[in-house]
């Protein structure tokens, strides 16, 4: 008979520390809160002329500002798990806000759920190409990016659409319930539907599957290649919702409206663990991963840097981020902590 | 099949370097214009001759309404100037790229066109060409933007509003306005940090200023052509500056309007005062409201049609001006009556 | 019976070449539909061969960077970067030479962050170089945030612009030192991948890096020294287009990651690494710089010019997909 004692449930053996340094987007929680006490301290010192840094209302500005690309960094975060990519976003994007703004006349389910439907169709589009025929996912979302943003230009005939008032629509970017401003709430809804696919659905857990294996995944036959499709068409939905948001806020459309969005939301998801090659990544760390670049952006202008210096920086805490990421990944020991 | 694959590729290669050096021999000196029609510049008839029909036209833009609607203004008057009078109208538009529109001069040069139109998105290499379409034997004429001073030799006009004065001028109003020691705190926003009419629109804002009143810029920052990243530095300006802020000057009336929302939405409506320039009918509207101070009409299609109209009087042989400025008209709450919904876009 | 290998002009074997890429008969018919129907397509060509020069060697970069396997899309701002250098040093020295020099230098130092950042550490190149593009970048814009960047001195910047304008056959606008210098670094890499070691575990590391490390072959060292190539020649574009500008401009920098990548993979490199040649990148190179150009001289707007690419690039993706699945 076995004594109950001396039976012992392995104890993970890593200290708290890198318990926590384990959890995918860990690495940028630590940059933020640096980045945000650095701020703090230095904003009153090296531009005087501001008020300081007031992290709680800035938590808001920050969400509210990083709305559209968190929406679609949530999204895009279930393509790059199966080891695809988009680079269409930023132009989807552009797209999309130009046709929402020229529904708001038909009112409110056409403004919303039509610009919502054309973004889902873009994002087939991508699907098919990619999944269907297993086109590179890189170069073909890259052709789509060109090829959408072209259209942009074509259907607003150049032009900046100026959509009529609708208060109903208008409520989605410029409303608030209490202090908690509308794009915030549904960007809350958003990071629960799909950090709610991601873990608790067959469906996310078999993206994981797809990204980690994806020679294994091509013979199982249909069912990845049609996951693999959602999550593009999931990404143009987003998109589309990202747009109804965006055009509700400034109640305008123009075309050439900057694209270099795309760049930002990969950032953002990738900031946040989740991994280029596939097979890893949470909504959490993505959700880290757009709060920082807020964060970035909001704390530079309190510490009145110029946007220059902000791109370096951000590039500079990216390669710092992914070789973090690494190095975890890989073991490497740090040469102070090698023991004997 | 081997070898055949083999004359074809080596055929191709040897294809480029002929035709490389074939266009060597007919390139460069093309001074005879096509089709048998207009007289040059320098060809003054005695008496005044007929409005010539069958003009060819190049224009090389920095942008068409790829990139902002008032180039697009620009471009599509100029087509409908051209179409009216006959003429063939051969634009190219460069979408923001200094380098692709130098590689599109040469292309339009090589077209042979009577007369050259010219929106530079860079004023210093422009110099090189307008050297390059003038020894072409091909009026040039700056539309817009002019050329920078040793430029200017080759070329026979430049049509446009005068940038840096718009802004001077908007400078200005606000120290009378407001006295010259009141020592307010402004905020900019502004378009493209690199392109040229924003870089000389600032200039003349910020040096005015300086020069003329002991107020502070407190900053400047670069929502690019979006309308919600204007607001959203609006917003953080809000944040980080809060009630220090007196002034709001913005760039360009749409990324303006963003400002305006920020502000509205905050509350702050009439605490601050905010300056535009370009005249839409958005920013017309903003005034009537009591929510912009002022903003400065620049119509593009004036900036298209003087352009034709210079066209046509070197055509005819007359002598012609070298600077041809285009209206500006400052519009604030004691004229807006006049101007509400007059806007060109 | 062996059939002789047709091994003309650098070693590649051209029947090879035509039957598995279909990007060279793309062109054949581009140059034909240019010649026979676009009217003074001839004319327009030398500028076609000058202005793809610059492009060229930043899609040469590019592409023995895709042939081991990697990517790099900070190319654009490293020709930026080593711009704003050439004038800075120019500017402080007086000497051309020197600015050239330095602007090299920098772009060497450029690559070899990529390569430590993706071969030392093990970041994926993908992202790895979007994060450099950043701080390049930032570098670049901080010193051209007024709009171009020049020499102070008027005879400086007229020694910067005789480099570019220096024509080795007088009257000629074709035979400028640009091209001719690209025309060499493209027949010596054509060689050095063909017939040079080096060029050889380019090709060994981008097909299978594990057969090459069995093999002897330091796959990282490989990469590391591809990024720096790729570099000191995004540096060599970029001080011919401060040369041609009379100044370091903020150039297209995220237009020509893209256009870049658009260039290589039209023409035949794949991104998954070991195959492709230079004749590849010249071939896609010359595509781009045709099509542009009769759009052009069919007054095609630019928005078109986009689609068109975008199109282009899906299509050569697709025809891709289907010819070898054929094979297979």
């Amino acid at each position: 008979m076995i004594e109950k004692n001396s039976i012992s449930v392995a104890k993970d053996p890593r200290s708290p520390l890198k318990k926590f340094m384990g959890i995918s987007g860990s690495g940028v929680f630590i940059a933020l809160i640096i980045w945000i006490v650095l701020v703090c301290i230095l904003s009153p010192i090296v531009n005087p002329a501001g008020n300081g840094f007031n992290v709680a209302t800035n938590i808001i500005s920050v969400l509210k500002q990083q709305t559209y690309i968190g929406i679609v960094a949530c999204a895009l975060t279930l393509v790059i798990i199966t080891g695809n990519i988009d680079l269409s976003v930023g132009s989807m994007l552009t797209l999309t806000a130009c046709v929402c703004a020229s529904l708001v006349q038909y009112g409110f389910a056409a403004a919303v759920f039509g610009t919502i439907l054309v973004g889902a169709l873009l994002g087939l589009v991508n699907g098919i190409l990619v999944s269907g025929l297993q086109l590179n996912s890189f170069i073909t979302t890259l052709g789509t990016g060109s090829i959408y943003g072209s259209f942009a230009i074509i259907y607003c005939s150049g032009g900046s659409i100026v959509p009529p008032s609708l208060a109903a629509f208008e409520f989605l970017g410029k409303g608030s319930v209490g202090i908690i401003p509308m794009p915030v709430i549904i960007l809350a809804v958003v990071v629960a539907i799909f950090a709610f696919v991601l873990m608790k659905t067959v469906f996310g857990q078999r993206l994981y599957v797809i990204g980690a294996n994806p020679v294994a995944a091509r013979y199982s036959g249909i069912s990845a290649r049609r996951d693999m499709a959602l999550t593009y068409v999931f990404t143009g939905a987003a998109v589309g919702l990202a747009a109804v948001i965006m055009v509700a806020n400034v109640m305008s459309a123009k075309p050439q409206a900057a694209s270099g969005k795309e760049m930002e939301i990969i950032m953002a998801v990738v900031l946040g663990g989740t991994s280029i090659m596939g097979g890893k990544g949470t909504i959490l760390g993505t959700v880290l991963g757009f709060a920082f670049i807020g964060f970035l952006a909001n704390g530079s202008t309190a510490l009145g840097l110029n946007q220059y210096l902000q791109w370096v920086i951000m590039g500079i805490i990216l390669v710092a981020a992914l070789s973090a990421d690494i190095m975890k990944e890989k073991g490497v020991v740090l040469p102070w902590k090698k023991s004997k | 099949m081997r070898k055949k694959s083999l004359l074809a590729l080596l055929l191709s290669l040897s294809m480029i370097f002929a035709l490389s050096a074939c266009g060597t021999s007919s390139s460069g000196s093309s001074s005879t214009a096509s089709g048998g029609s207009s007289t040059a510049e320098g060809d003054s008839s005695a008496a005044e001759s007929e409005v010539p029909s069958d003009l060819t036209i190049a224009y090389s833009a920095i942008a068409g309404s790829d990139l902002a609607p008032w180039t697009g203004a620009i471009w599509n008057t100029l087509q409908s100037e051209c179409d009216e009078k006959g003429w063939d109208f051969y634009p190219l538009s460069a979408a923001g790229s200094v380098d692709t529109q130098a590689e599109q001069i040469e292309s339009l040069i090589a077209q042979e066109p009577d007369y050259f139109l010219l929106f530079a998105g860079d004023v210093n290499m422009a110099v090189d060409w307008v050297k390059e379409i003038s020894e072409a034997g091909i009026p040039v004429i700056m539309v817009a933007l002019d050329v920078a001073e040793e430029g200017q030799q080759y070329v026979s006009a430049f049509v446009g509003p005068d940038q840096e004065a718009m802004t001077q001028k908007v400078a200005q109003t606000i120290i009378d306005k407001n006295g010259a020691d009141a020592g307010l705190n402004i905020v900019c926003i502004s378009g493209v940090p690199v392109q040229q009419d924003y870089i000389v629109r600032e200039a003349g804002f910020t040096e005015t200023i300086k020069a003329n009143s002991n107020y502070t810029i407190l900053d400047t920052q670069y929502a690019m052509s979006s309308r919600d990243q204007a607001k959203a530095y609006m917003e953080q300006y809000l944040s980080t500056y809060g009630d220090k802020i007196d002034v709001v000057m913005g760039y360009d009336d749409d990324l303006t309007m963003g400002a305006i929302q920020a502000i509205d939405e905050a509350g702050k409506t009439g605490e601050i005062q905010v300056y535009s320039i370009t005249g839409q009918n958005e920013a017309l509207t903003a005034i009537s409201e009591g929510k912009l101070e002022m903003t400065v009409m620049n119509r593009a299609d004036l900036v298209a049609k003087k352009s034709i109209d210079v066209v046509e009087a070197l055509a005819k042989g007359e002598t012609v001006e070298y600077n041809q400025p285009t209206e500006l008209t400052y519009i604030d709450s004691t004229n807006i009556a006049q101007y509400l919904g007059t806007g060109e876009f | 019976m062996e059939k002789k290998q047709v091994t003309a002009l650098g070693g590649v074997n051209y029947r090879k070449l035509l039957v598995d890429n279909n990007s060279a008969v793309i062109l054949l018919i581009l140059l034909v539909v240019g010649v026979f129907g676009i009217d003074k397509f001839i004319k327009t060509f030398p500028s076609v061969v000058v202005q793809a020069s610059l492009y060229g060697l930043l899609a040469v970069g590019l592409g023995l960077v895709m042939i081991t396997g990697n990517i790099d899309l900070s190319v654009g701002y490293q020709a930026g970067l080593a711009a704003v250098v050439t004038v800075m040093v120019l500017n402080a020295t007086g000497s051309l030479a020197i600015a050239v020099v330095a602007a090299l230098a920098a772009g060497a130092l450029c690559g070899v962050l990529n390569g430590f950042v993706v071969t030392q550490i093990g970041v994926s190149p993908l992202i790895a170089t979007i994060a450099t593009n950043y701080i390049f970048k930032g570098l670049t814009y901080a010193k051209t945030s007024t709009g171009s960047y020049s020499p102070t001195d008027n005879s400086l910047k007229d020694t910067l612009k005789a480099l570019y304008d220096f024509k080795v056959v007088d009257g000629s606008k074709f035979m400028t030192l640009t091209v001719l210098i690209v025309a060499v670094i493209f027949i010596l890499l054509l060689f050095v991948l063909r017939k040079t070691r080096y060029g050889n575990s380019v090709y060994i590391t981008g097909d299978n890096v594990e057969a090459g490390e069995y093999a002897g072959i330091h796959t990282k060292r490989v990469a590391m020294i591809t990024y720096i190539l790729c570099g000191i020649l995004c540096a060599l574009a970029g001080v011919f287009m401060a040369s041609r500008s009379g100044g370091a401009q903020y150039t297209q920098g995220d237009g020509m990651d893209v256009l870049a990548v658009s260039i290589c993979v039209i023409g035949g490199i794949k991104m998954t690494g070991g195959k492709g040649t230079m004749v590849h990148v010249l071939m896609g190179l010359f595509i781009m710089r045709i099509i542009t150009n009769i759009l052009n001289l069919v007054r095609v707007e630019a928005t078109y010019m986009d689609l068109t690419s975008g199109i282009l690039l899906i299509a050569v993706l697709i025809i891709d997909r289907f010819t070898s699945r054929k094979k297979a």
